[in-house]
């Protein structure tokens, strides 16, 4: 197997966990208790990678990270180095292509907190951000590793976007899932063989674990 | 004082109301009405957790709410709020649910705090304890605790013994207004039960169908509803302040303005502990209960309460009449027609009211020192 196509592949769904999460607990809490019309809208948007084919995802990344882009343009003069077909434009195209397996398990765990001990809360004097980490985030710890775990294995597995953004660079932007595309197309079937086997395995454990830990039964949740 | 206004429509409800708490002499308000009539909307409002859809809210002259929009947020109101199912932090333990609350500055003196607000609640025991292991009646004075630690301005009570058991229910209810008038603090309570309000209450607010009907102390309301809309959802019934002055065979004497009443211990006992000598309750007698005939107090009879009394008053009400009687305080009656021409009542006369022992129900309540 490709070690340095492995190092590459947990790297990036490890950076891709972290961001996500930062970004996803805010994003969740404020789908879960604003009141306003609009979030339906933003709920549409956060779900739009689940439907989308990965290469329609991968192609508006690519025009708009690439050079005649004003973003690109912007990170072009700041860096030097361009986005597309790097290891930081990947990054930014599975935050985005995971963001729906962040959010979701987040969103329903926020929702099935008590209303009226966050109500309890803000009585209490404590502002918004202070109510999320001190009440809904404890109460909802099974949601949050949830979406961990789903982030995580999911950008392991994502290959459509990856090729599309990424290209097929060694060491910058080659997953383990685009070895094997590589492999079968060099009729490597033997290394092809071992990175799926790897990967199944990989996945299998993951989803695992995420049943495990919905079954848990934690003390102070409410039946 | 705390004075705040209310003019507001919230849901189906219109509000108006200008709430005065006045400490010295009105410490507990109780919002009194039937299930429906807009109680719980209008403190959820007062706390700042639901907004009006027209209409504003002031406190002191500040304002809370103009219109839809949330001018001072609930964290910043500096109230208390006790949830009818307590809501205590399930992932915290007592200690961590009482301090929630405290600001920065209060956290210095964090410990003393916390257990000045458990003692006050009557739950300085629990202080340990994790919050999935107490009972009802034990997490609702946690909940209490929680809510007075930070010192607030107003407490909001909404139906705070609804969830509990009987005898919980009545203990709690003579604690917590021992605990309000101890750290002097000024309460809003929202409850259906007529108990409860008579208990709790300086001051009651009859709400009928989200408009405040009358304000008046319990006496007043209870004795002389304003309309008969409030009539309908307090009953008509005497109530007036007595003091126990005799505790012997499963009756409890009381003196109210210098006329002796006996009481018999509720069968069905609402209150596990005998009423002591010298306590201060709040004698209720309804007017179905009471029952007049005229000529000479001397016969023997089971019902032992008979008193001579002057109608001051009589008055048809739906089918039946309403007679007011002074017997040294006021009293009331309804009787039915026939009854009334067959007694030949007429303002002056002169009868003899009389009622059963388990007709006179006494309400404890913690004294109210004026300051």
């Amino acid at each position: 197997m490709d070690t340095e196509a492995l190092w590459l592949t947990a790297r990036l769904a490890l950076l891709t966990t972290v961001i996500l999460f930062v970004i996803a607990v805010p994003l969740a809490a404020w789908l879960a208790f604003s009141k306003r019309r609009w979030t339906s809208a933003i709920e549409a948007v956060v779900a739009l990678p689940l439907v989308l084919p990965p290469t329609v995802l991968g192609y508006y990344l690519l025009v708009a990270l690439g050079n005649q882009s004003p973003v690109g343009r912007m990170w072009q003069d700041w860096t030097g180095s361009s986005l597309a077909f790097t290891f930081t434009g990947l990054l930014i195209a599975s935050v985005l292509y995971s963001l729906p397996f962040a959010v979701q398990p987040m969103l329903a765990a926020f929702s099935g907190v008590d209303r009226s001990l966050i109500e309890a809360s803000s009585v209490l004097g404590r502002s918004w951000i202070s109510t999320v980490l001190r009440v809904v985030m404890p109460l909802s710890t099974a949601g949050l590793a949830t979406a961990i775990v789903l982030t995580f294995a999911h950008t392991v597995g994502e290959f459509g976007v990856v090729l599309m953004v990424g290209g097929n660079i060694p060491g910058e932007t080659r997953t383990l899932s685009i070895d094997v595309y590589d492999s079968v197309q060099a009729f490597d079937y033997a290394a092809a063989g071992r990175t799926s086997l790897f990967l199944l395995t990989f996945s299998f454990v993951v989803l695992l674990a995420t049943y495990m830990i919905r079954r848990r039964r934690v003390p102070w949740v409410h039946a | 004082m705390t004075s705040i206004t209310v003019s507001a429509r919230i849901q189906r409800h219109i509000v108006d109301a200008d709430l005065e708490i006045d400490a010295a002499s009105a410490l507990v308000t109780v919002l009194f009405g039937p299930s429906g009539s807009g109680k719980t909307t209008i403190l959820r409002a007062l706390a700042g957790l639901d907004p009006l859809d027209a209409g504003g809210i002031a406190c002191d002259g500040e304002v809370w709410n103009e219109e839809q929009r949330i001018v001072v947020p609930a964290r910043r109101r500096e109230i208390g709020y006790l949830f009818q199912d307590h809501a205590l932090f399930p992932h915290l333990d007592v200690r961590a649910n009482v301090a929630y609350g405290l600001t920065r500055q209060q956290r210095e003196d964090k410990e003393s705090r916390i257990s000045r607000a458990l003692t006050a609640a009557g739950a300085a025991h629990l202080i340990d304890r994790h919050v999935r292991d107490l009972s009802g009646g034990e997490a609702q004075r946690v909940a209490l605790a929680r809510s007075i630690a930070p010192g607030p301005r107003l407490l909001l009570l909404d139906e705070p013994f609804s969830s509990l058991d009987s005898p919980t229910r009545t203990r709690l209810r003579t604690d917590v207004r021992a605990m309000l008038l101890e750290t002097g603090t000024p309460a809003i309570v929202v409850t259906h039960d007529r108990a409860e309000a008579l208990a709790l209450a300086d001051r009651i607010c009859v709400i009928v169908d989200g408009r405040i009907r009358q304000v008046g102390t319990p006496q007043q309301v209870f004795d002389r509803p304003s309309d008969p809309s409030v009539a309908a959802v307090v009953g008509v019934e005497t109530a007036v302040l007595g003091e126990v002055t005799g505790v012997r065979d499963g009756v409890t004497d009381v003196m109210v303005h210098g006329v002796h009443l006996v009481a018999a211990r509720e069968l069905e006992t609402d209150n596990p502990y005998p009423h002591t000598i010298g306590t201060e309750v709040l004698v209720c007698i309804r007017a179905e209960d009471v029952s007049l005939s005229v000529g000479g107090e001397d016969a023997i009879s089971s019902q032992r309460n008979r008193l001579t009394s002057r109608v001051t008053n009589i008055a048809q009400d739906g089918p039946l009449v309403r007679v007011d009687l002074d017997a040294g305080f006021g009293l009331s009656s309804y009787i039915t027609r026939p009854a009334l021409e067959d007694l030949e009542l007429a303002p002056g006369s002169i009868v003899t009211a009389s009622f059963k022992g388990q007709s006179v129900h006494l309400i404890d309540r913690a004294r109210q020192h004026h300051s």
